[in-house]
């Protein structure tokens, strides 16, 4: 009998529906042979220490943002670019494409493990303290915090507004204190984080879609059997789908939470002129040749 | 001996009002960028993070040179001198056993480890960040056998003085 | 999975081992860990995943307020700051019995404000009030255990690391409202400590003041101003969003550095090198508990302590008022013993999902753990507080107890009072809009 060890960060919903699938399943499917130890909620470390302990094999399974991943391998960073992809159902045709991302999930190989899955985590919107983003003026100077990336300082340089990269803990009272006129992020920033608290204005312009990754240690390959990886592979794969089906439920409920309880107005707008604005850092991306050829065989899949 | 420990707590000075100043200069930049010019820095976050490793883990390391970190001496203190004296020198060890083997060894395991992973604002090979675990594990060892060498040599003078004094008073007996 | 109880067994065991053996904290908490992490992973991947631990816990930047409030509580004590807040605290304590008392608990209290630290409080200003005190026919035992009894307030009011620690290892509870709810702590308990000393002073007849002499009122507050200018400054920048709570340490640091170098030039610039090293070592002493902590608490999750642990309470009781109370004595306990960071540091990951389930906001169990572990500082047999107390008293300590009695009782009466009624503590940070 083998026991593999999943560890996660903070997470909502659908992603701890997805992961507890996957235990669930490869249960049924082994019989018992082999089954998943959780460790939730930061129990063992943010997302960067599980991937090293990933890397080591002191766990075997964990899920991170395909943001924090580009430190491990650029090719994640394709998925920071802004308006990337078209739409949600552009996104998904891309991100299920084996071919596009087998060449990403093995990037990390040399490093000691590979990505195995992902998730759908939405399209990150802008939401503010005090008045909404309903066009391009309006972002004009407003301090907005990012993630820690470049990508991410870039895209909100090129859309006029002045980045602040600050840990996710400080952004509630930095926008209570109005160190921060607004933030980016999906849905769940709203309630899970509670910043529908402290900012009612949340802007559809849909910048950017960043997958979550499921990754896999090296050394658990080499230690299950045959049976058993396939079983767990399998699970995994199913996995994808639990999420996206979880995630369009908890999306839409966290949108009327947010409306209802929270008191937070969405804001549907013209995206062309956010599209517009970045082209530039398209340009940019000629100096990573890796970078550039992946980002030209997602527009050929997107076509 | 005296030497090497005197050049090692002078580098680490000045290495430490150095980098304490630098870091007290970036942090109010960050403010004055942010709130003043309405430009925030980008470096500021991750340049503070990191320092503040370097100066955290330098600093345990001269700190137990210094033999000045806490521990609970309500029980130790009630026991025989001698024992004390050899028990500080069974510390010193621990203390070495832990800079090998959790500093250095884990520390270069870790950082190895990281050397293809870059971090994303400073563009810093994370494995030289980590640089800072088995530098203090070094630094640690080599206070550590000093701290030993000069245990060594206090007990020994106090060996000898005992001896003088323990003379007249076994004459004194035999009177 | 191994079994949580042999894992709870051999971490404390060699915790507390290697402890009685006056083993610096440390090093008996990364020993144990590493032993404890040994169980469920091979050796070379507990080696690394400790020194892992270690690193990242100081990869924050929450933790940077660390060393610069306790760089700027080492420019205070240097630059005799302490003199004049006393001089400020006389004024209002004129012609009361025990007024030199008093002015020791405003002073404390002021101090602790402005530098952080409730060693250095009771070290600056017992240090003026004591002998002062002790001239003016007051009792020394009495005089030192109102300075000692008084000194923890400065844990409470901001600013303070405990509360920048707490922060951390509750996973980002706002330090803002901490803050805020700490200061009304620490009040109440400055407030607890005075009428204890109206009663004592009136009994023994303290009726010699050192009242400030006509006319010097304005010179004497004009002196105090600026330090206490520190605490609008920081305040007023978190509250106004020039900056966060974080930055404000830096802010600190400028600010205590500008008063000392340049306004009141009690300081000099020969004077800087020796300063900076002294906060490099206190800053490392801290950091090594605080990292080796993380160790602790992964050693912990790793091994399933902290859910079997959560367990074993929650079977004593359900109900929030027991589990409140058991908490309570378990902390005064640890507190007893243990240091206030790595008492923090190791018990907060694993109390508060316990209290999160019976409905107890974390900004407030973080005030109730914070003031519950500063009453241990005070305590036998650990207490740095208490030892520190004697030494600038000139007292023995086991003069010391009798007299500290009666504080020990009012003060435990704030904290029964702070942990049943959550609004006593909790008002000023909603009112503020910081929670
Ligand atoms: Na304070
Ligand atoms: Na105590």
């Amino acid at each position: 009998q083998t026991v593999l060890k999943l560890a996660y960060a903070e997470n909502s919903r659908p992603v701890k529906e997805a992961l507890q699938y996957i235990g669930q399943a490869v249960a049924q499917k082994t019989n018992g042979d082999l089954t998943i130890q959780y460790y939730p909620d930061s129990q063992l470390g943010g997302e960067r220490e599980l991937v090293e302990m990933t890397q080591v094999g002191a766990i075997d399974l964990t899920k991170v943002s395909s943001g924090l991943l580009e430190s491990f391998s650029p090719l994640y960073g394709v998925f920071s670019l802004p308006y990337l992809f078209s739409s949600q159902a552009n996104f998904y045709h891309v991100m299920d494409d084996p071919e596009i991302m087998n060449q990403v999930y093995q990037s990390t190989a040399g490093q000691g493990f590979t990505g195995v899955a992902w998730y759908d985590s939405g399209a990150r919107n802008f939401y503010m303290a005090k008045s909404p983003i309903k066009s391009l003026a309006d972002l004009k100077g407003k301090k907005i915090r990012v993630m820690q990336s470049e990508t991410a300082i870039t895209t909100m340089k090129l859309l006029g507004a002045s980045p602040i990269a600050m840990s996710q803990s400080e952004v509630y009272t930095s926008l209570q204190q109005g160190i921060i006129d607004g933030a980016e992020n999906n849905e769940f920033a709203l309630t899970i984080a509670r910043h529908g608290e402290v900012a009612k204005y949340y802007s559809y312009d849909m910048h950017t879609r960043i997958p979550d990754i499921v990754i896999m240690s090296n050394l658990t390959k080499n230690r299950l059997t045959p049976t058993q990886l396939t079983a767990l592979n399998e699970a995994i794969k199913e996995s994808i789908n639990v999420e996206k089906k979880a995630w369009k439920d908890e999306i839409e409920k966290t949108r009327q939470l947010a409306k209802q309880q929270f008191g937070v107005t969405f804001f549907t707008i013209d995206q062309a002129p956010f599209k517009a604005a970045v082209q530039p850092i398209y340009e940019k991306l000629k100096t990573k040749p890796d970078v550039y050829q992946l980002y030209q065989k997602i527009s050929q899949v997107s076509q | 001996m005296n030497t090497i420990r005197q050049w090692l707590d002078r580098s680490i000075e000045i290495f430490c009002c150095f980098l304490t100043s630098i870091m007290v200069l970036v942090a109010c930049w960050q403010v004055i960028s942010r709130y003043i010019f309405n430009s925030p820095s980008t470096f500021s976050e991750e340049f503070l993070r990191f320092s503040l490793v370097w100066l955290s883990v330098i600093g345990l390391a001269y700190v137990a040179g210094k033999q000045e970190h806490i521990s609970l001496t309500l029980f130790i203190d009630k026991c025989p001198v001698r024992l004390i004296a050899y028990w500080n020198m069974a510390i010193q060890v621990v203390f070495i056993l832990f800079a090998a083997y959790i500093l250095i060894i884990g520390g270069w395991h870790v950082s190895s480890n990281a050397m293809m992973q870059i971090s994303p604002v400073l563009k810093l090979s994370m494995g030289k960040v980590y640089y800072a675990l088995p530098l203090a594990g070094v630094i640690t060892i080599i206070y550590c056998i000093l701290n030993i060498i000069d245990m060594v040599k206090t007990n020994r003078i106090r060996k000898q003085k005992e001896g003088i004094q323990s003379i007249p008073l076994n004459g004194g007996r035999h009177d | 999975m191994i079994d949580p109880l042999v894992a709870t067994s051999m971490l404390v065991g060699i915790f507390l081992l290697l402890l009685v053996m006056g083993t610096p904290i440390g090093l008996c908490i990364v020993i144990a860990s590493g032993a404890t992490i040994m169980l469920v992973l091979p050796f070379d991947i507990a080696m690394f995943t400790t020194a892992q631990k270690m690193f990242s816990s100081l990869d924050s930047f929450a933790l940077l307020a660390v060393p610069f409030f306790i760089l700027s509580g080492v420019i205070m004590n240097n630059g005799g700051i302490a003199t004049r807040l006393v001089h400020f605290a006389k004024l209002f304590t004129g012609r009361i019995p025990g007024s030199l008392s008093y002015a020791n608990i405003a002073g404390n209290m002021m101090f602790g404000a402005v530098s952080g630290s409730a060693i250095a409080a009771s070290t600056s200003i017992g240090g003026v009030m004591i002998p002062m005190s002790a001239k003016e026919g007051y009792n020394r035992n009495f005089a030192s255990a109102v300075n000692i009894a008084s000194a923890p307030t400065g844990m409470l009011i901001p600013p303070t690391t405990a509360f920048i620690l707490y922060a951390l290892a509750s996973g980002g509870t706002s330090i803002a409202a901490l803050f805020a709810g700490g200061f009304v702590a620490g009040s109440l308990w400055g407030m607890g400590c005075m009428i204890v000393t109206y009663v004592v002073a009136k009994r023994h007849h303290y009726t010699n003041f050192f009242a400030v002499q006509k006319g010097m009122a304005w010179h004497v507050t004009r002196n105090a101003i600026p330090s206490l200018l520190l605490i609008v400054i920081i305040v007023g920048g978190i509250v106004e969003g020039i900056f966060t709570a974080i930055e404000a340490s830096a802010v600190a640091v400028v600010y205590t550095a500008y008063l000392t170098l340049f306004l009141y030039k009690t300081l000099r610039y020969k004077d800087v090198p020796r300063i900076l090293i002294q906060t490099f070592v206190m800053t490392g002493v801290i950091m090594f508990l605080l990292a080796t902590s993380s160790a602790m608490s992964f050693a912990m999750s790793m091994t399933g302590i902290p859910a079997a642990l959560t367990h074993l309470i929650l079977g004593i009781s359900n109900n929030p008022a027991w589990i409140m109370l058991i908490i309570t004595v378990f902390l005064l306990v640890v507190g007893a013993f243990m240091d206030i960071g790595p008492a923090i540091l190791i018990f907060t990951p694993i109390l508060l999902p316990i209290v999160e389930k019976v409905g107890v906001n974390p900004v407030h169990f973080g005030i109730l753990m914070v003031y519950n572990l500063a009453i241990g500082t005070i305590t036998p047999p650990v207490g740095s507080g208490l030892y520190v107390g004697a030494s600038v008293g000139q007292v023995k300590v086991e003069n010391l107890i009798k007299p500290l009695m009666p504080f020990y009782i009012a003060i435990v009466i704030v904290l029964l009072m702070i942990t049943y009624l959550p609004e006593v503590t909790l008002f000023l940070p909603k009112m503020l809009g910081v929670m």
